[in-house]
């Protein structure tokens, strides 16, 4: 009835079409803005030697929490996806994959060098960046591959522990109890201690091999070490194989000197450990003790958040999620993440800057550090 | 947007009472929702802290065993720990410390962990300071490599230790989720799930230390909220179980937790959105039964407004509709008579436009006035400003204005052969100069929505034509001025007739003004003359009466010296005043003009006089004194109009005047002859020329003028049937001309007066004369030249005289005006007395008017006072002599002598 002269009737669809273009148009522009940013997160989680997975973890939720917090990266909120690898190879592989299926932009992960070495293959086929905070195996140094790495090579770790006990201690003979479920690190570890320790006048007398949650009896691996008459004992486990070690050598040797590879330096250690462990030796790149602001900041909002203090592998999944952050935060757009990490000049680490070579390894100082009175303690530089 | 308005006004109400049912509804069974929950989470915390009571009272009940010594054996407390194990299946194991925390007894039995020294463990140093109860957070137990957690039990000698199986804590939990939807968990004080549905969250230590239901829980308060939880949004109690400060919670999915308040709220919006469907449909079946007859009269109407007004009647309706119906088919029908109407007033109206006997177009001013508008001339104030401030605005308006419609009328006014020739622009009809005129149109059209100016246009030949213009909005035009309706007038021929009526006008005024003063000026010298005639006599009459060498001689001739004088000035006044022209005789007045002007040139060697005189010029009857008089004034005014000298031309020419000039300058129509008077000194200024003929006016420095020259002229041209013209242009020299009518008569030789004296004679006069004075002198003056004289002092006594001395009267003067009786009447009685009496009249008067009469009727002569002994004696002589030979005459034609006494009557004026 209408003549084209008097009212419209309703809206015609010129203007139905360009309402709904205006609204097209916001609506994609908004989900654009707010489309997450996905990262992945991957370690062990369950069982005897979750200690460095839980921890990692618990850092890189922190991080990606205060930068939710403070607005995101570029306006994009990041969404953290956490995977646990079980610490079995095969397991890593497949979540390291659903990772990667799920469009993370890189994949922070794993704790253990066994995984990162069983997940190697993948992330350089898929060329996603594996940002490691605690793999410390020197079998990926100078690799151009997309493996990075927020702790240094263990060699050097092998290297600080043989010269303190060749050189400060005096000791001159050891041996060795090794964890062989993570051979990757546990077995370069060893070997290169025993040839510093050798090169600085020391001897190994043997090494007595495990494997972590397939043996029960601990009594017998102390007493196949003391059995040598070592000066001192080196232990290359985790926290709860080590602590219980611990436990079975004061039992029978209740002084002897016991170093313990970095691996087992986590809270756990010390429940379990308890009155054992007092004295013992670790080379660690954290002194729990720091005082450093950046650190202390830190340390009260992990204390907050998890109630619980944190640990180095705790500190480390911090850095290497806040070192991921800041370079997205960088170049939003993506690109070339590995880029963006390696051979940048400096990045700010919690107890002091570090940088990242063009092989996306690092370089970090050192500490000894004690348990004194049920806690970790740093023993000065000698 | 009927059909809308009535939809939304039915469905509006209906929405908004439903949401606001919905929301409430929706509320307040949330509210019950989340109480329900919390009771269940404070239920299930309850038999949380209920169990985990009972398990420290079997650690407690150990404890007292051990230190009952009861059990003094070590394989004894191994056994009942064994024992206790066994019934206490949720304790994955229980350990006994001494007081140095190293392990001594162990169930189940491992020799492993007796000896293991647990100093400085933090769990247990804080369980010997906390009244002899610590629980301790979710740790991996070194022996299943599963999360667990221990209960420490302190005792005076030791510490007994139960290490708990999360599976049991899950197993409570299970209840919940079996009962209904969601799921329950409990976290220990450091938000580390201990149990959830999910044991992978357990097994992975999942920490929700930093969701909002626990940071409210450890705050002290327990309750209901809904956040986001696992990736859902989930309605989430929680609350403490007292004795550990874990936090047992109870979470599910909001759809789940509220699905009744969705369905519920569902029911309520189906069941209003199918009373709002009923609602709709009834009331778009009401609308539609509504709406089609409007449509149909909707559809009649434009159907009306084009012009086709059948109106098609409908189906009976609503009332309402049928009477809308009603309305709507008369309104067609009126409309259709007034459009009938309009059509029919409109043809009369284009009928008596093209046959108006006025002229009259059509034009658009829109242009105009959106110029104007577009300047911001939005009232005359704006405007006239406007036009003030920029003179050339109107131009441009001029060009905007377009003529779109013309009548035959303002064809032949506009001198156009065809409508197309005045269409468009009206630069042709009025040029730019003319414009201005627009500023008062545009203002009147603002303020009145008309105008009524006179102005004047071009023809399309060029000829300027004046014209009344009156332009009129036309209706329905009065805001864009898109069609204004104009009269125009020729107002050319009018105002020709005003302007010539109105010279005539000042003409006359002046004529009448003229005549005025010479009536006055002619009283003045009357009484004047009349005291001249007295002290002249008197003065005469001592001279006559003394000898020459007598003092008093010298001062009577000076007497007589100042009555000539006075008498000069009586005879310019005469001169200006009617009746002032005195003999009158044909002249040749290029013979005049010649002898005046060598006369005046020879006293002015700075001017040239140049004379142009026709040939065959017309004879004028004229006193040629008063003309050679005239002459010698216009000569002295162009002379002190040439103070450095210059040229002087005078010139005579026959001319005839039509009837317009002759009109023009208050004479007859006819031949005159023309005297022209040109100088080429300084002009005469317009304000000036309306008054030089003024008596007494003067332009000219005390002592060199008396005002009376020109007005003398004038009154002299004037007393003789002509006038003076005059032409001038200031700086280049003025023209006087003087027109004299023209007679066939011409002039006859001149008579030359014979001595001072005319002889004496001895004959009786009758002097007649109001004035005694007179009376007395001019008895004296006759008696001296030895005339027997009678006087009487009016015209009843000289009538009476003469009736009785008529026989011895030779010569009657008389007075022409006198109180009693005039001259005329007198001279009248006296002709009727005696026809052949002899009268001289005399008068201080001129001779024009009743003087002419009277001679006309037989009266001898006339004598101009004042006059001197010599003039009395020559006129008294030329009338008794010319008597005295009539009858010699007479006498010898009828060879006897007449008894019959021809007297003479001399005539004197009062």
């Amino acid at each position: 009835m209408n003549d084209g002269r008097g009212q419209p009737r309703g809206i015609c669809p010129c203007r139905w079409a360009l309402v709904m273009a205006l609204l097209g148009v916001t609506l994609v522009h908004g989900c654009r803005e707010s489309r997450p940013l996905r990262l992945g997160f991957v370690g062990c989680l369950t069982g005897r030697l979750s200690d460095l997975g839980l921890s990692g973890r618990n850092g890189a939720m922190l991080a990606v929490e205060e930068r939710n917090a403070s607005g995101g990266v570029a306006g994009r909120p990041v969404e953290l996806l956490i995977r646990d690898d079980q610490h079995q190879a095969e397991v890593a592989l497949q979540v390291d994959q659903e990772l990667i299926d799920a469009g993370v932009v890189a994949i922070i992960g794993h704790m253990t060098s066994a995984m990162t070495q069983a997940a190697l293959p993948l992330v350089n086929t898929r060329r996603v960046v594996l940002l490691s905070p605690t793999a410390s195996a020197a079998q990926f140094d100078g690799l151009d591959d997309y493996l990075i790495r927020l702790l240094e090579a263990n060699s050097a770790e092998s290297d600080h522990l043989a010269d303190f006990a060749a050189r400060k201690a005096g000791w001159r003979t050891l041996a060795a109890i090794v964890d062989n479920a993570n051979a990757a690190y546990t077995h370069p570890f060893a070997e290169r201690f025993g040839r510093s320790f050798e090169a600085a006048g020391g001897r190994m007398l043997g090494e007595v091999g495990f494997t972590s949650g397939a043996v029960r009896v601990y009594s017998a691996l102390a007493q196949r070490a003391l059995s040598q008459h070592p000066d001192a004992l080196l232990l290359v486990a985790a926290a709860l194989d080590g602590a219980m070690l611990c436990q079975q050598v004061r039992k029978l040797h209740p002084d002897i000197p016991i170093l313990v590879a970095g691996w087992a330096h986590t809270p756990e250690f010390l429940n379990h450990g308890g009155g054992a462990v007092e004295g013992v030796i670790f080379s660690n790149i954290f002194d729990s003790a720091s005082r450093l602001p950046r650190y202390r900041r830190f340390h009260e909002l992990y204390q907050q958040r998890f109630a619980r203090p944190p640990d180095f592998a705790a500190c480390l999944g911090y850095e290497a999620a806040q070192t991921l952050l800041n370079a997205l935060q960088r170049q939003p757009s993506g690109g070339e993440i590995r880029q963006l990490l390696v051979d940048q000049a400096s990045q700010p680490g919690l107890q002091g800057d570090f940088s990242i070579d063009r092989f996306g390894d690092v370089r970090r100082q050192r500490h000894l550090i004690t348990v004194k009175a049920g806690a970790y303690e740093a023993l000065p530089p000698f | 947007m009927l059909m809308s308005s009535y939809v939304a006004a039915a469905v509006l109400p209906f929405m908004l009472a439903g949401m606001l049912l919905v929301w409430s509804v929706s509320r307040s069974m949330e509210q019950d929702i989340g109480t329900r929950n919390l009771l269940i989470t404070r239920s299930l915390a309850g038999e949380v802290e209920q169990f985990l009571r009972a398990k420290v009272g079997i650690l407690e009940q150990v404890g007292g065993m051990l230190e009952s010594g009861l059990l003094a054996e070590p394989a004894q407390v191994d056994t009942y720990l064994a024992l206790v194990l066994e019934h206490c299946r949720y304790f994955e194991r229980l350990e006994v410390m001494d007081l140095a925390n190293i392990v001594r007894h162990t169930a189940p039995a491992d020799t492993e962990m007796l000896g293991v020294n647990q100093a400085g463990t933090r769990m247990f140093t804080q369980a010997r300071g906390m009244a002899g109860l610590h629980w301790s957070p979710v740790f991996v137990s070194a022996q299943s490599g599963q999360p667990t957690l221990s209960v420490a039990v302190a005792a005076r000698s030791g510490m007994v230790v139960g290490y708990l199986r999360l599976a049991v804590l899950r197993e409570m939990i299970e209840q919940v989720h079996q009962a209904g939807k969601g799921f329950a968990a409990i976290l220990d004080i450091e938000g580390t799930a201990i149990a959830h549905r999910d044991e992978a969250l357990v097994a992975q230590r999942e920490n929700m230390g930093n969701e909002p239901f626990f940071k409210m829980v450890q705050s002290g308060r327990d309750g209901s909220w809904r956040q986001p939880l696992l990736g859902h949004e989930m309605l989430v109690s929680a609350t403490t179980v007292p004795l550990t400060g874990w936090v047992v919670l109870v979470a599910q999915t909001e759809g789940d937790a509220f699905e009744s308040v969705y369905d519920t709220a569902q029911i309520i919006v189906v069941g209003i959105a199918m009373a709002i469907g009923l609602g709709l449909g009834a009331a778009l079946i009401s609308l539609n039964k509504t709406l089609q007859p409007l449509f149909h009269l909707a559809a009649e109407t434009r159907r009306i407004a084009g012009g086709d007004y059948r109106f098609q009647p409908m189906a009976a309706s609503y009332c309402e509709v049928d009477e809308l119906s009603a309305a709507l088919s008369r309104m067609a029908e009126t409309v259709e008579q007034r459009q009938a109407q309009l059509s029919r007033s409109e043809q009369r109206y284009r009928e008596l436009f093209e046959e108006s006997p006025i002229a009259l177009c059509e034009e658009d001013f829109s242009g105009a006035k959106a110029y104007l508008d577009s300047l911001g001339c939005h009232s005359p104030e704006r405007l006239r400003e406007h036009i003030a401030a920029h003179p050339d605005l109107l131009v441009h308006c001029g060009r905007l204005i377009r003529v779109i419609r013309v009548n035959r009328s303002a064809l032949e006014l506009y001198e156009a052969s065809g409508t197309d020739e005045l269409l468009g622009t009206i630069a042709n009809l009025m040029p730019e100069e003319a414009r201005a005129i627009l500023g008062p149109e545009f203002l009147s059209l603002m303020q009145r929505g008309r105008f009524d100016i006179e102005t004047h246009n071009m023809t399309l030949k060029g000829r300027s034509i004046d014209v009344a213009v009156r332009g009129m909005l036309a209706p329905g035009h009065e805001q864009n001025w898109g069609r204004v309706v104009i009269s125009i007038h020729d107002l050319t021929e009018r105002n020709r007739s005003v302007r010539q009526r109105q010279q005539l006008e000042r003409q006359l005024n002046q004529a009448q003004k003229m005549e005025s003063l010479g009536t006055l000026a002619g009283g003045i010298a009357h009484d004047f003359n009349n005291l001249l005639m007295v002290i002249q006599g008197r003065a005469t009459l001592m001279l006559m009466d003394l000898p020459e060498s007598d003092p008093f001689c010298e001062h009577l001739h000076s007497i007589e010296a100042n009555v000539r004088s006075a008498a000069d000035l009586t005879r310019q006044l005469l001169g200006f005043a009617r009746g002032g022209k005195y003999e009158v005789r044909p002249t040749d007045l290029n013979r005049l003009v010649k002898s005046t002007g060598t006369m005046f040139g020879r006293t002015r060697k700075q001017i040239r006089i140049h004379t142009v005189l026709q040939e065959g010029l017309w004879s004028a009857a004229v006193d040629r004194s008063q003309i050679e008089q005239v002459l010698l004034n216009l000569y002295v005014n162009a002379d002190h109009a040439m103070p450095q000298g210059g040229q002087l031309t005078l010139s005579t020419a026959n001319v005839s005047l039509a009837a317009g000039r002759a009109q023009r300058l208050d004479v007859a129509p006819g031949d005159y002859v023309s005297i022209s008077v040109a100088d080429t000194g300084t002009g005469i200024d317009d304000a000036i020329m309306g008054r030089i003929f003024e008596p007494f006016f003067t332009t000219k420095e005390k002592g060199r003028g008396t005002g009376l020259g020109l007005a003398s002229s004038y009154g002299i041209a004037r007393n003789h049937g002509g006038a003076i013209e005059v032409a001038s242009r200031v700086g280049h020299g003025s023209t006087f001309e003087l027109l004299l009518p023209a007679i066939a008569e011409v002039e006859a030789g001149e008579t030359l007066a014979s001595g001072r004296f005319s002889r004496a004679g001895r004959e009786t006069i009758l002097l007649v004369d109001d004035e005694q004075a007179i009376l007395e002198v001019g008895r004296y003056l006759l008696e001296s030249l030895g005339y027997r004289v009678l006087t009487a002092d009016g015209g009843s006594a000289a009538i009476e005289l003469y009736r009785r001395e008529a026989q011895r009267i030779d010569l009657v003067i008389l007075d022409m005006i006198m109180p009693d009786l005039s001259g005329g009447q007198v001279f009248d009685a006296l002709l009727a007395i005696t026809p052949r009496v002899q009268v001289l009249l005399s008068s201080g008067y001129s001779i024009e008017g009743q003087a002419a009469e009277i001679l006309e009727r037989g009266c001898k002569g006339f004598l101009q006072k004042p006059y001197d002994l010599a003039t009395l004696s020559a006129k008294i002589r030329e009338i008794l002599d010319a008597r005295t030979a009539q009858e010699s005459i007479e006498v010898s034609a009828t060879g006897s002598c007449s008894n019959d006494v021809m007297t003479a009557v001399g005539v004197v004026s009062g």
